[in-house]
């Protein structure tokens, strides 16, 4: 079904991209690019929806990367404009198929890039593996994007390339942070009817046993749930004193109030799509100290953006000075996405055949300012899987909150800062 | 610890029942709107939900916009989402009923997803909620004897919905509007013949309605989330609670507010999954029951509507067999 | 001295039209060999959109049913698909097993629903559209809201695809349109026309009304499955709130209401105005949504009759009119 919102098309991107077409004409002499056809970039983002804050750096790193390349990249011998055509998929999985399959049609595309969760990247790659067009996609972690299109690990996929951290790792890394707080191993699960929570739902559970910890899993959920009073009855019932969720920043709100109304306060809290958001946080005041959450990149991370030439903390002290909010980890994902996107598209031999582009972003071994994306060493064919530590949000100076490494079994290279406290109960 | 009164395995139970019944109060002031419009216009507004997304909306731009308490943004959202019922009824709703069973229902899909789109292109999708505005109400709450906890805004709500029901009670039963309302449900002509202006008493039934439902979004935003595409459910929930509560009662829909929050926080004891399954299948139940005291009363009670049955079957085997013979 | 009446037959304008009718059918059948790939897609879309407003019109036009929750079957349609892809069976026959499937469920359905008022049985559809969503959710396959994919179409060239896809959805729609045609025009059109008209004196008069409207659910359910298997087929991703969603209870009845409510080009007509409206507005994204609902609204107050109402006015007799008319013996 085609349920057309708003969107920005290519109308609204050209009439920025005129100027900046036109200005890269003005400064250089360049006849190459006048003879030589633009290479076409689609974008699927959830620009709108619960998943939105996917997409808030998006025109901060898109301002960047013109600073840096003014969009022109050398592909198989020639200097060319790179066209970036932007949709949105208003968080919707099936919006999202829509937009990709009009990015391959309508819009005539060279590659499509997708991020945010794997509601937005597992659509996009489908339509594009049915569409043989070559995609490269992040910010969903490995397994749910690999498994949950069921993909067979022997073969893999053809089209679709993915990177970010895995899954299996994050869920090691926020393992090792629970074992670094004193508790009686009872772990409460709030893990929502999507993919993020039917996975935790298949692979947690052996692992918390190996570790002599306990379950207490309430069951899958579809959101929005009216009331969390269930759950939060049964954490108190079975004594949890760990709560382990995959849930976003509006569903948390109801269950930490919930949880707080009934005096439910574990030692250790962590939720996965929430806790990495410091935006998301803030209404919580000091209720969110000493919140736990996985790293995927932060200003402590020791990498350099190959575009920019800037480290991972000249990134975070950038887009303070420049929007005044406080960073989070999808800002280093979305610049490397055009890292990745860039490095890529100067190993493409012929532009005109799909199958060269996608050998050329398949065969990336590059440095970003995520960590080294190679797609030749994932844990599944066309993956890479990047570093991931854990931490924890502290009382901050310049913001409301301020993040603390305390974990790196899966990013040696991040320096560990403090050790993981327990959550203050009062 | 106070938590000895309750035996250990009884205390989620009890917890479930409590929230539950807190729960109920807010579907009940959803529903009672739909309620008096079921009951008395015989009229089903299929946008009630979304009149409620948009009292929550205009609340939420009038105190995080404009920057007013809370409280003055209700007091003046109350009267302007009344006014658009009252002109709805008049402009939409009067039309659509003039042209038999089949309009109201279409117009009605009609408006709601004009104004849930409309309030997209307003709005846009983000989740909103009234939340930060309320601050430690949000999570505050209470101890009741027996350790149960219960958090201060679901039973400032549940308080909410008793008032309102009660007062509409009132009104409907003692003041010359009230009366005129009813007797327009009852018969429109003969009230006509008395005297009452029954278009008028439709209007202002309207406008009751549509401002109930508005605040019963308010609450909705306070406890949770709300985003421009979250009316139907709210719809499906107050009609459930009508339905379950019996057509056209205002204290039965009460009850069948409660009723539904209790199935849905029973269920939610059993898998979080099952929570709001739970509270639709009470409502098919319901419906079927009804379905079937209908059948038996038109065949003379449940035993002699059996017996019927099974004569005619045995009458048809008979005739079989001879057919046969 | 009695008049013997007979039954009116068809005019000329009606065998023209449904000449023509035909004609832009089986040419539909050879476009793939000559269109791009994105017209294809955008045809079978059209398909899908005649299919399901022909459906409603049937439900809602005939029987006198409004229902809010056909998405039952275009959900469910989806689901049992994936279920027989998940079994082993090729996805082409598992598209049309998966249709068929759906009847297991909307049969017994049918004892129950059909027996409720008029509005009640609207918002109950839709209440078990909710239900049977989460019980499909239930289900670890289509991961909950994630939603899956039908990668095994990958199989096949994607072109090739296409073609089946559309070719289906042809035949679909023609094999809807003459049954509804036959259906309608034979004794059912009869009885649910007196139905529609007089419930108790339909039957006072010996017309078994549950019989007949079970009869018009069951085609019409099937309807909207098959629209659903072919939706998943072209769309390939399958989310339950999307299949589920009300979104497609409020598009059939904007093409049927706009269209002309219980007329059999109504719905048609309405099908490719829904279609024209989304390629010309489609990118005002919200808005456009909102207009439909305003259009709607115009329609059932001001013109309840639709564009086939408004073209025929009152005098002329409607293309293709499912009304029995009597005509007189000349002479």
């Amino acid at each position: 079904m085609t349920l057309r919102r708003l969107e920005t098309t290519r109308r609204s991107f050209l009439a920025g991209g005129a100027g900046l077409a036109a200005g890269a004409l003005a400064g250089f002499p360049m006849p190459a690019l006048a003879k030589n056809r633009p290479v076409r970039v689609g974008i699927a983002l959830p620009r709108t929806g619960p998943l939105a804050l996917f997409a808030e750096h998006l025109p901060f790193v898109m301002d960047q990367v013109e600073r840096a390349t003014k969009y022109t990249v050398n592909v198989g011998g020639s200097d060319r404009l790179v066209e970036l055509v932007i949709k949105d998929t208003q968080s919707s999985p099936n919006r999202a198929s829509q937009v990709a399959l009009e990015l391959i049609l309508d819009e005539g595309v060279d590659v499509i890039l997708a991020s945010g969760t794997p509601e937005t990247t597992n659509p996009v790659s489908d339509q594009c593996e049915l569409n043989g067009m070559p995609c490269l996609t992040t910010e969903a972690p490995l397994e749910p994007y690999f498994l949950g299109r069921k993909g067979d690990p022997a073969v893999g996929f053809e089209w679709t390339n993915h990177f970010y951290f895995s899954g299996t790792q994050a869920g090691g890394a926020i393992l090792e942070i629970f074992g670094q707080v004193e508790t009686n191993g009872v772990v409460g699960a709030l893990w929502p009817n999507d993919s993020d929570g039917n996975t935790f739902a298949q692979i947690y559970p052996p692992v918390l046993a190996e570790r002599g910890m306990t379950l207490s899993d309430p069951g899958r959920f579809d959101m929005p749930l009216a009331s969390y009073s269930a759950a939060v009855a049964k954490f108190k019932a079975d004594g949890v004193e760990i709560v382990h969720g995959i849930i976003p920043p509006p569903e948390f709100t109801t269950f930490y109030n919930e949880a707080i109304q009934q005096n439910f306060i574990p030692k250790v809290l962590y939720a996965g799509k929430t806790s990495a958001f410091p935006s998301a946080l803030e209404t919580f005041g000091s209720r969110a100290h000493r919140l736990v959450t996985e790293v995927p990149w932060g200003p402590q991370f020791p990498y350099t953006s190959p575009i920019t030439g800037q480290t991972a903390a000249e990134v975070v002290e950038e887009y303070h000075a420049a929007s005044g909010r406080q960073w989070n980890s999808q800002l280093g994902f979305k610049l490397a996405m055009f890292e990745v996107l860039f490095a890529g598209l100067a190993r493409i031999e012929d532009l005109d055949d799909p199958q060269s582009v996608q050998k050329a972003i398949s065969s990336i071994s590059d440095d970003t300012v995520v960590g080294r994306v190679d797609f030749s060493k994932g844990p599944f064919p066309n993956t890479a899987v990047t570093p991931i530590a854990g931490g924890q949000w502290l009382e901050g100076t310049d913001f409301p909150l301020r993040l603390a490494i305390t974990e790196n079994t899966f990013a040696p290279d991040v320096a560990i800062e403090a050790k993981t406290l327990p959550m203050l109960s009062a | 610890m106070p938590d000895a009164f309750l035996p250990e395995l009884l205390q989620p139970l009890v917890q479930a029942l409590v929230q539950g019944t807190l729960l109920g109060g807010y579907y009940a002031i959803m529903a009672v709107g739909l309620s008096l419009m079921v009951g008395v216009v015989r009229f089903i507004n299929l946008a009630h939900g979304d009149m409620a997304v948009l009292g929550a909306l205009l609340v939420i731009t009038l105190t995080q916009g404009l920057g007013l308490p809370i409280f003055a943004a209700i007091l003046i959202m109350l009267p302007v989402m009344a006014l658009a019922g009252y002109g709805m009824h008049a402009l939409l709703f009067e039309r659509a009923m003039r042209g038999g069973f089949l309009l109201p229902i279409l117009v009605t899909i009609g408006l709601g997803a004009a104004l849930q789109n409309s309030m997209f292109g307003l709005w846009g999708s983000n989740t909103r909620s009234l939340g930060a505005d309320i601050g430690a109400l949000s999570w505050a709450s209470w101890t009741l004897p027996g350790g149960v906890l219960v958090g201060q805004l679901p039973v400032l709500v549940c308080l909410c919905a008793v008032l309102v029901i009660g007062s509409l009670h009132l009104v409907l039963r003692h003041t010359r509007l009230g009366r005129a309302i009813k007797a327009t449900s009852t018969d429109a002509e003969a009230a006509e013949l008395c005297g009452v202006d029954a278009r008028r008493a439709r209007r202002a039934a309207s406008a009751i309605a549509v401002g109930l439902a508005a605040l019963a979004g308010v609450f909705l935003a306070m406890r949770g989330q709300i985003t421009p595409y979250s009316g139907p459910a709210q719809l499906i929930f107050a009609f459930e609670a009508v339905v379950i509560g019996g057509l056209g009662s205002v204290w039965g829909t009460l009850v069948g507010g409660i009723v539904l929050g209790i199935s849905q926080s029973l269920g939610g004891l059993v898998s979080n999954q099952a929570s709001l399954l739970t509270g639709h299948l009470v409502f098919l139940a319901v419906l079927l029951l009804r379905l079937f005291r209908e059948w038996t009363a038109a065949h003379g009670g449940w035993r002699a509507s059996v017996r019927a049955w099974t004569t005619l079957h045995r009458g048809r085997f008979a005739r079989r067999k001879g057919e046969k013979a | 001295m009695t008049t013997r009446y007979r039954l009116g037959g068809l005019s000329r304008l009606d065998t023209t039209l449904m000449a023509a009718g035909a004609v832009l059918l089986a040419l539909l059948l050879v476009l793939p060999l000559v269109a791009s790939p994105l017209v294809v897609d955008k045809l079978t879309l059209l398909m899908i959109y005649v299919l399901l407003a022909v459906s409603w019109n049937l439900l809602a036009g005939f029987a006198g049913l409004v229902s809010v929750g056909q998405q039952t079957f275009v959900g469910l349609s989806g689901y049992f698909v994936l279920r027989l892809v998940e079994a082993g069976i090729a996805p082409l026959p598992a598209l049309a097993a998966g249709s068929a499937a759906v009847l297991v469920v909307a049969w017994p359905l049918s004892w129950i629903v059909l027996r409720l008022r008029a509005a009640e049985f609207a918002v109950a559809m839709w209440v078990i559209a909710e239900t049977i969503r989460s019980l499909v959710m239930f289900d670890p396959l289509v991961q909950g809201e994630t939603g899956r994919s039908l990668m095994t179409l990958n199989a096949m060239d994607a072109d090739l695809r296409r073609t089946i896809v559309l070719l289906a959805a042809v035949l679909a729609v023609s094999v809807a349109l003459v049954t509804s045609y036959r259906l309608l025009r034979g004794r059912l059109g009869g009885e649910s026309q007196a139905i529609r008209d007089d419930e108790e004196a339909a039957g006072s008069i010996g017309i078994d009304t549950l019989r007949v409207k079970r009869t018009i659910f069951l085609v019409s359910a099937l309807g909207c499955t098959v629209a659903g298997s072919l939706w998943l087929a072209s769309a390939i991703t399958y989310q339950p709130r999307t299949a589920f969603g009300i979104n497609w209870s409020v598009f059939m009845l904007f093409m049927v209401l706009v269209g002309g409510l219980g007329s059999f080009t109504g719905p048609v007509i309405g099908a490719l105005l829904l279609f024209a409206i989304q390629e010309v507005f489609g990118d005002y994204g919200s808005w456009y949504l909102a207009g439909l609902g305003v259009v709607a609204i115009l329609f059932a107050l001001y013109a309840p009759g639709g564009v086939v109402g408004l073209i025929t006015g009152r005098s002329l007799r409607e293309p293709l009119s499912m009304r029995k008319t009597l005509v007189a013996p000349r002479g």
